[in-house]
């Protein structure tokens, strides 16, 4: 019996292996090319290698103009400033298919808003017992500063992206909540730009929904959250500076929305009001949006050794006279072992069943999960609830023994850390590989990007698609050797 | 019957080098609570003017102050009455040691007050060091216990300047066996949590008229939450119950909450700080 099937008559398709167990985003499983995938396939065949290989440099260049770059930290390699891997093949989702997408995310993000209110307030949920109130107030993110304070119109996760897969069943699945000013969309941009400037006429004939105008919703949204009685805010980007590995992207978005990139020493407190250094003296700032961890931005109020915060900033926001974008705190929430609530909260506040899916999730602090999780470690992905950028993970289909006996030995020691799933299996995508010069399949993900301010929901239409560059690999983080393409949603 | 205390409060800084910019956070003033109102209050700095206050997370007064130009000294003054009321003796309303038990111990006590039931970084103690912790409870009653443990700690330790700082843990001074009021405070909550007791740190004054220990600048003291009663200050640095000579400025769950001063300054060299309290009950 066979398992996978070869595609024929196309040149740098000619070893491509539909596999039967996994989902292909662009052949069915007959290996028949998917409708919506026609016109750009047809077009990737009329190329030669040469063509592809040259193309790729186009693509490659534009990068470097465009100066996007990203740092990497591991051993070996300390803060090297690398290109992010991009892929020419664009991803494509249909726009009914996107529109239910986009719905979930919205439903998704307006319960945690609610929820996020809520434990900070009456906690209500903690006391019917929905959530754990322990999960809640064992968290680090949980901060007391934020007990019993509204922010304006009630947002936390002004931005947020939630990451999604495409399971084997065709379905989609939420994999994880990122609440705590989460980056990317600058790639999003950049790939579309690329793409542009490398395959321009394929756009005139295909209707593409406009990721362009993300900077001006960006914008709107934080005028929309400034303290109560401003009509002409003043916004700032405020980065921890260019050591951070994702500075491109703060200075992008401060430059795309056309206003100030500032780091902590640029702004001072004074009369409970936040102001900026200028040129032309001090400025009074209104809106917030920091790309500075939750235990960095005031040093009076959490990590005194901070010089990458404002002192006192904590003070003019409990005042109302400055918004700060996200709201600090929103981190007791993107945890994943509250992940594994989602559905149940959603259900909590909004009495609607939840849009998009949830991974089943075992709770390693749970008996009866914790007994399953040590007898089937082959079968599991483990996870630390408190690291993001794929550190720490723990895959169980590629382990050795004395790995396993390893992570069931850290997961004994500290149960409440971890927390285990089934090995979703990621769609996959046909990819250029230059080693091979081929297309081959390699898995992907979705990051979405959403934002809430006042009387405002936006998801950005399309999003980041992650490559796992790697043949086999699941872990799609670009700081994890991940690439990236460009994401189409389509109309027709 | 009701009692007024005039209050005094001085902070003088004094820097090696000119300071060129500064932020300071101070929560000094007298809060006001049930037993406690604030009659009059005047303060003034060294360097203008211009002193704001705001609230902490927990509603207590933080003057905030980011003096103007350059200087080498800073200077806080002020001065302040307050209004006491004699605490009801209540003590006989609380509810049998059994019922006392189950309304602490509910998920909607727990909900609401973790804050003070969970153990913070200055008032946790290793498990090595918790034998004599957790052996230490004789009586089941909250109030009976409390004041065991204020005696029991007030007897445990001996009282003693600059051998600990605001960084010294309840897990220090159990080995240490000295320390000031802030000390004796921290092991109290620490104990007290460990048996699963809703408790906070208090920072004050005391009447300098009293014979009491700790009057010369900010006291510190616990406050026990007991069904029936409500929140009951202990303090186990005078090996009392808190009375109308305590003057209360703010409670959290540890010195951290409540310190005094918090400042972010640019500046080289030394800096010494001194503070001058004084508290006088107005003779009727």
């Amino acid at each position: 019996m066979k398992d996978s099937i070869q595609l024929t008559g196309n040149q740098i398709f000619s070893s491509y292996q539909v596999e039967k167990n996994l989902y292909d985003e662009v052949f069915d499983q007959t290996g028949k090319v998917k409708k919506y995938y026609q016109k750009v396939l047809s077009l990737f065949n009329k190329l030669t290698l040469q063509d592809l290989k040259k193309l790729n440099e186009f693509a490659r260049a534009s990068f470097f103009n465009q100066g996007v770059t990203f740092a990497v930290y591991s051993d070996n390699m300390k803060g090297v400033e690398r290109i992010f891997p991009f892929d020419l093949f664009p991803r494509i989702i249909p726009l009914k298919e996107w529109e239910n997408l986009e719905k979930g995310i919205i439903q998704r993000n307006r319960a945690i808003n609610m929820f996020l209110y809520d434990i900070y307030h009456d906690r209500k949920v903690l006391k019917d017992k929905i959530v754990p109130s322990e999960l809640i107030f064992s968290s680090n993110y949980y901060l007391k500063e934020m007990i019993g304070f509204t922010p304006p119109g009630k947002v936390y996760t002004h931005i947020s992206g939630t990451d999604l897969i495409k399971h084997k069943d065709g379905e989609y699945y939420v994999l994880e909540d990122n609440l705590r000013c989460p980056s990317g969309v600058s790639y999003v941009l950049s790939n579309r730009e690329a793409m542009k400037r490398t395959l321009s006429k394929v756009f005139s004939s295909y209707n593409i929904k406009p990721v362009h105008d993300y900077p001006e919703q960006l914008l709107s949204m934080i005028q929309s959250v400034a303290p109560e009685g401003v009509d002409n805010p003043t916004c700032v980007v405020l980065t921890p500076g260019m050591y951070n590995s994702a500075y491109y992207e703060h200075s992008f978005l401060a430059q795309s929305m056309g206003i100030q990139l500032v780091e902590g020493r640029d702004l001072y407190v004074d009369k409970n009001f936040v102001y900026m250094k200028t040129l032309h003296g001090s400025k009074r700032v209104d809106v917030i949006y920091r790309r500075v961890d939750d235990d960095f931005i005031d040093p009076l109020c959490f990590r005194p050794d901070s010089v990458l915060g404002v002192p006192g900033l904590m003070g003019c926001y409990r005042e109302g006279n400055v918004t700060i974008i996200n709201a600090p705190g929103t981190g007791a929430v993107d945890d994943k072992a509250v992940y594994t609530y989602i559905p149940e909260i959603i259900k909590y506040y909004l009495s609607e069943e939840p849009i998009l899916k949830n991974v089943h999730t075992y709770r390693c602090e749970l008996e009866d999960d914790l007994k399953y999780v040590m007898e089937n470690m082959e079968e599991l992905v483990v996870k630390p609830v408190d690291e993001s950028g794929g550190y720490g993970i723990f895959m169980g289909h590629k382990s050795t023994a004395a790995q396993r006996k390893d992570f069931q030995d850290r997961i004994k020691n500290n149960p409440r850390k971890y927390i285990a799933q089934p090995i979703m299996s990621l769609s996959v995508h046909s990819t250029f590989i230059e080693e091979s010069e081929f297309f081959e399949p390699r898995h992907i993900d979705l990051r979405s990007f959403c934002l809430m301010g006042k009387g405002k929901d936006f998801v950005l239409k399309g999003g980041l698609s992650r490559v796992a560059l790697k043949k086999g690999s699941l872990i799609v983080n670009s700081s994890q050797g991940g690439g990236s393409k460009d994401t189409w949603v389509l109309e027709g | 019957m009701s009692a007024y205390f005039d209050i005094l409060y001085q902070s003088i800084s004094e820097y090696e080098y000119p300071v060129k910019e500064a932020f300071f956070e101070f929560i000094i003033s007298p809060c006001e609570c049930d037993s406690q109102s604030l009659v009059e209050f005047n303060i003034k700095t060294s360097t203008g003017p211009d002193v704001f206050t705001t609230k902490n997370s927990l509603g207590f007064n933080q003057i905030r102050i980011r003096p103007a130009g350059y200087f080498k000294t800073f200077k806080l003054e002020y001065s302040a009455k307050v209004r006491k009321e004699e605490l009801n003796n209540i003590d006989n309303l609380r509810p049998s040691a059994h019922e006392q038990w189950a309304e602490i111990n509910s998920t909607n006590f727990y909900i609401e007050n973790f804050l003070y039931l969970h153990t913070s970084p200055l008032t946790v103690i290793p498990k090595e060091n918790q034998n004599e912790v957790l052996i230490y409870r004789r009586s089941s009653d909250l109030l009976e216990y409390s004041l065991e443990l204020n005696t029991h700690i007030h007897n445990l330790l001996s009282y003693e300047k600059e051998v600990t700082d605001v960084s010294t843990t309840a897990a220090d001074v159990i080995l240490l066996k000295k320390g000031v009021c802030q000390d004796y405070t921290h092991l109290f909550l620490a104990m007290a949590r460990s048996n699963g007791l809703a408790c906070r740190y208090v920072s004050g004054y005391l009447d300098q008229g009293s014979s009491y220990t700790g009057t010369g600048g900010m006291h510190a003291w616990a406050e026990v939450y007991i069904p029936g009663m409500g929140w009951t200050g202990f303090d186990p640095t005078n090996n009392c119950r808190v009375n109308i000579q305590y003057i209360k400025v703010a409670h959290g769950r540890d010195y951290n909450d409540c310190s005094p001063i918090k400042g972010v300054l640019l500046s080289l060299g030394e800096n010494k700080t001194y503070h001058l309290v004084q508290v006088s009950q107005q003779q009727q």
